[in-house]
């Protein structure tokens, strides 16, 4: 049977259309390029 | 291989996976790879546009936007995500429709986890009405309809989710729960052993033949009747309530499988319906726009013919006809055409005089009746037409006067006493309506 307290946890609230321009701000867009580039710069240092 | 091919290859595989998945449906497992694809080459524009594609198929309108956004800005020139956010944002109700969909889905979960699930599954209803795509409200719904042991209503649910994404996770595991509690499950089972259940007889196996043993009379009866009344029991006790559940359940089970196909067939209906309605209102505007072209047509015509009316007068010299047809003229609808503004203008330096007595008679008759903006409107166009005079300004500022607009009536009380001699009559008048 199910667990209609723990379920209702899972759910978190959908992003508004007027937070989208925050999180377009805020959007992290580390690729894998990135992090190589990140290392390689380390690794010369 | 160099680091960055590889990284390349890698992020069009995930999105070669993801696009099989989308193109099945399976959106869950869609936005996974998308992201993964993005985790290796941020400017996979193709896998940026699909996620935000999965998004607003889920309803996630606002995570469409901003994947489709970001694609644009990574990829400015040549890119359809252009064409996703002119449909999204293109007319100015949709976005607000969808602005609202997502606040509603929020506060109908604020009212689920505040023991309001009333409220929720009302707001909820509403959300289904706007957006029939919104995975996340239908889960959500189905999860209220399953703690009140609905569970007809939450499989129906269910089973839109499904249709827009087929593996969604938590559709699937509460649809099993559906299913346990109306039968399905149990029916499924059945099916499984019986296909397992025939043994076949080894060499070594015996049949043993039943026993013969001898029974008394009264015996017999008294085991007949013993058996009548554990049969009697048996039914009641045990067969019937069995029946009762077995049916009970069948009967769960059709009526499942009937929303089932109710719910195949509403969602084919709500896709009719929402371009019934798109069409519908693409053609109220195309008939909006034909009427409004209509009446400025007729209007320039009606104005063209006012036109010919007036060079017909002046032809023979009918001045004062002529500037009464000119004074009742509106020209606005013909102001781009070279030719008539040509000939109006020209129109407009012969009948000027007849024209600005008329404007200067109608504006007074108008004070007298208390119109004091249709007369202030006749005394500017008659002034405009030819000059009046120290009297017609003094007039004029009168109307402003009664009007209550004593700065701009001040203006034209100035230019009488400029004018006229001091100590003049008229001079003396506009200094008292100025006040000093």
């Amino acid at each position: 049977m199910i667990d209609f307290d723990e379920e209702i946890k899972h759910f978190k609230p959908s992003l508004e259309i007027e937070e989208a321009e925050d999180a377009i701000v805020r959007s992290d867009l580390t690729d894998m390029t990135d992090i190589m580039m990140e290392l390689l710069k380390k690794a010369k240092e | 291989m160099d680091f960055e091919k590889k990284i390349f290859f890698a992020s069009n595989s995930y999105y070669n996976v993801g696009l099989e998945q989308a193109r099945v449906r399976d959106l869950s497992g869609a936005a996974v790879s998308l992201k993964k694809s993005l985790r290796m080459d941020k400017y996979n524009t193709d896998a940026r546009n699909l996620l935000g594609l999965v998004y607003y198929e889920m309803g996630e309108t606002a995570n469409a936007l901003v994947q489709w956004v970001i694609s644009m800005n990574l990829q400015p020139e040549d890119n359809r995500a252009e064409h996703y956010l002119n449909e999204v944002q293109g007319k100015p109700g949709k976005l607000e429709v969808y602005s609202q969909t997502l606040k509603k889905y929020n506060q109908a979960l604020y009212y689920a986890q505040t023991d309001n699930s009333d409220l929720a599954i009302l707001q909820l209803n509403r959300i289904m009405e706007e957006n029939s795509h919104f995975v996340k409200a239908h889960l959500l719904l189905a999860i209220l309809y399953l703690q009140r042991e609905d569970y007809l209503k939450a499989g129906k649910v269910l089973y839109k989710v499904l249709k827009i994404d087929k593996n969604n996770a938590k559709a699937q595991y509460y649809m099993e729960i559906v299913k346990a509690n109306t039968g399905k499950a149990e029916i499924e089972r059945k099916k499984f052993k019986q296909a397992f259940s025939h043994r076949k007889m080894e060499d070594d196996d015996v049949i043993i033949p039943p026993t013969y043993r001898e029974n008394t009379g009264w015996q017999t009866i008294l085991n007949i009747l013993v058996g009548l009344v554990l049969g009697a029991a048996f039914v009641f006790f045990i067969i019937m309530p069995a029946n009762v559940t077995a049916i009970k359940g069948k009967h769960n089970q059709e009526m499942l499988s009937f929303y089932q196909q109710i719910g195949d067939g509403e969602h084919e209906n709500e896709k009719l319906q929402e371009s019934i309605n798109r069409l519908e209102e693409e053609k109220k505007e195309l008939e909006q726009q034909v009427a409004d072209k209509e009446a400025q047509r007729a209007l320039q015509i009606q104005t063209c013919e006012q036109l010919l009316t007036i060079l017909g007068y002046l032809q023979n010299d009918e001045l004062t006809n002529a500037a009464h047809v000119y004074v009742q003229m509106d020209s606005s609808s013909m102001q781009e055409n070279e030719v008539f503004t040509t000939i109006l203008a020209d129109v407009r330096a012969k009948v000027a005089e007849q024209a600005s007595v008329m404007y200067l008679q109608t504006a007074r008759e108008q004070v007298n009746g208390g119109d004091l903006d249709a007369a202030l409107a006749n005394y500017l166009a008659s002034q405009e037409m030819k000059d009046g005079g120290a009297q017609v300004w003094y007039e004029i500022g009168q109307v402003y006067l009664q009007k209550e607009d004593k700065q701009t009536a001040a203006e034209w009380f100035d230019k009488v006493i400029a004018s006229e001699p001091a100590g003049s009559a008229l001079s003396e008048q506009a200094k008292n309506a100025r006040g000093y």
